[in-house]
């Protein structure tokens, strides 16, 4: 599904952040990158986006380079990404209008793009993510988690087969952000997307990631990854895999591995 | 503003130039009682053509001034090389009074519409620009990427993101300017011109020493003013019902 075939990359003012960087991703898999703050790991999301254009290397989506956002990757940020002007209707419609606006043009749209009926489709995705009560309201009238259920409505409804996400739930609480995170794997199952979600947060790459990219400070060179098959199952969080996991992370990443006992 | 609190404001207005008439009892300050019955019966007449030729050329700059300064103003915003170069240009044009470009103006457009229209029309031009130009510059981000990100190219980021977060801008624009903008085709009509409410209050009826008939041009003026006012409030509501709750 993805293939990042030595990737380089840095910034105008010379900062390098990405040299000779490899690895590869299946079709279905759900991947998590970790890192501190500064670490390139939102530059490698937006790389895989297609925002950012590599110095160097190549980056292969579904057996095609990357050389622009393609219709088919779905991006999640942490906030920002609603519309404040428009009701969560109107912001969960945006990808589809987007893609009418411009027809199936297999640049800005797939070009098998067709959608029998827009109204139900986007009702349908709001009554699953249990928000077709607040069609209505503006983003501002709407709490965090809501707004990012909006977000996962909007970008769900577009069937990608690839779905990124940078701290998609970084500003929520923690029962809220828990509720996300199931709701999210359980979509990822339903749909066979490939997932890479981006966080600072050690348990939401072991609940999310069953590969875990770990990443510490730039210039990356070779990926340390982590294998974690059983990640987003219901009941994970109680596993004592689950904790192992987590402390190996915390140590990994040089932290205390105590503060998880 | 609501239209029942612009009535009773008028009302109160009223009320208090009644009594300040009598008080100083001189022709030039005539009370309201009489400027209502003579603004009523020229209101269909001669002081009505007047005010249609005014609010028509206040319409045609704000046309001219909304369609040259949002295209202006968003390419400013989102080009900061482009800013650099123009910004130091529009902070020294920004504060010159632009009354003082008239005798340019009525040289270049003649003494016509145009050269009003293009007066009134380039003190609104200064003003949606800066505020559509920082409105653009503001806009995060992190929207504009997720919105790439659904696949839209510049034509869709101006159809769905620019110009929608343009129009609450432009209209806090035309609130805080159509004032000035009157007052400026006031002065305007003062000069090389035969008609409009500039040309009535002080060539027809302050010159021939009518004052009566003056002070109905200068209510049907802030009429035109307080519908002006009215109609950008209610585009407001119109097209922006989001910002109540958020202003």
């Amino acid at each position: 599904m993805i293939q990042v075939q030595d990737l380089s990359f840095s910034y105008p003012n010379g900062t390098a952040v990405f040299e000779t960087f490899s690895f590869g991703a299946e079709q279905g898999q759900s991947w998590a990158v970790i890192g501190p703050s500064g670490c390139g790991k939102t530059t490698l999301l937006s790389l895989l986006a297609g925002l950012l254009r590599p110095t160097a290397g190549k980056i292969l989506i579904d057996g095609q380079l990357l050389t622009r956002p393609r219709p088919r990757t779905g991006l999640i940020l942490q906030d920002y990404g609603l519309l404040p002007w428009a009701t969560v209707w109107k912001n969960a419609a945006l990808g589809l209008n987007i893609r009418a606006f411009y027809g199936p043009d297999g640049v800005h749209a797939p070009a098998d793009n067709r959608v029998a009926n827009k109204q139900t489709l986007i009702h349908g995705w709001l009554e699953r993510l249990g928000i077709d009560h607040l069609a209505d309201h503006y983003p501002h009238q709407i709490s965090g988690g809501q707004r990012q259920r909006t977000a996962i409505a909007r970008t769900l409804m577009l069937e990608p087969d690839l779905l990124l996400m940078d701290e998609p739930f970084g500003a929520l609480d923690a029962p809220t952000r828990q509720d996300l995170q199931n709701l999210t794997m359980q979509l990822r199952r339903e749909q066979n997307l490939t997932t890479i979600i981006v966080t600072h947060n050690i348990e939401e790459a072991v609940f999310m990631g069953e590969r875990i990219m770990v990443l510490s400070q730039p210039v990356h060179h070779t990926p340390a990854i982590v294998q974690n098959a059983q990640a987003g199952g219901p009941t994970y969080r109680r596993q004592e895999t689950y904790r192992t996991r987590c402390r190996q992370l915390h140590h990994l990443m040089g932290e205390d591995s105590r503060e998880m006992a | 503003m609501k239209w029942r609190d612009a009535l009773a404001g008028m009302v109160a207005t009223l009320m208090i130039w009644e009594v300040i008439s009598f008080l100083l009892d001189r022709p030039v300050f005539p009370p309201p009682s009489q400027v209502l019955v003579v603004f009523f019966h020229q209101i269909g007449g001669q002081l009505g053509r007047h005010l249609l030729v005014s609010s028509g050329r206040v319409v045609a700059a704000i046309g001219v001034a909304v369609l040259t300064a949002v295209p202006a103003g968003m390419a400013l915003g989102q080009m900061p090389s482009l800013d650099r170069i123009f910004a130091p240009l529009i902070y020294i044009v920004y504060p010159i009074p632009k009354i003082v470009f008239l005798p340019v103006i009525l040289v270049l457009f003649g003494s016509g519409d145009a050269s009003k229209v293009l007066l009134v029309g380039l003190i609104l031009f200064f003003q949606v620009l800066v505020v559509v130009r920082d409105q653009a510059a503001r806009l995060r981000p992190e929207l504009i990427t997720s919105v790439r990100s659904m696949g839209a190219g510049r034509r869709a980021l101006f159809r769905y993101v620019y110009l929608p977060a343009c129009v609450p801008a432009v209209l806090t624009a035309l609130r805080v300017s159509v004032g000035t903008a009157i007052a400026v085709l006031f002065i305007a009509e003062t000069y090389a011109t035969n008609s409009g409410l500039g040309y009535y209050i002080i060539v027809e009826s302050w010159g021939a020493l009518r004052y009566v008939q003056m002070y109905a041009g200068v209510l049907a003026m802030s009429l035109l003013g307080l519908a002006l006012y009215f109609v950008v409030d209610g585009l407001d509501r119109r097209l922006c019902p989001w910002r109540e709750g958020v202003l």
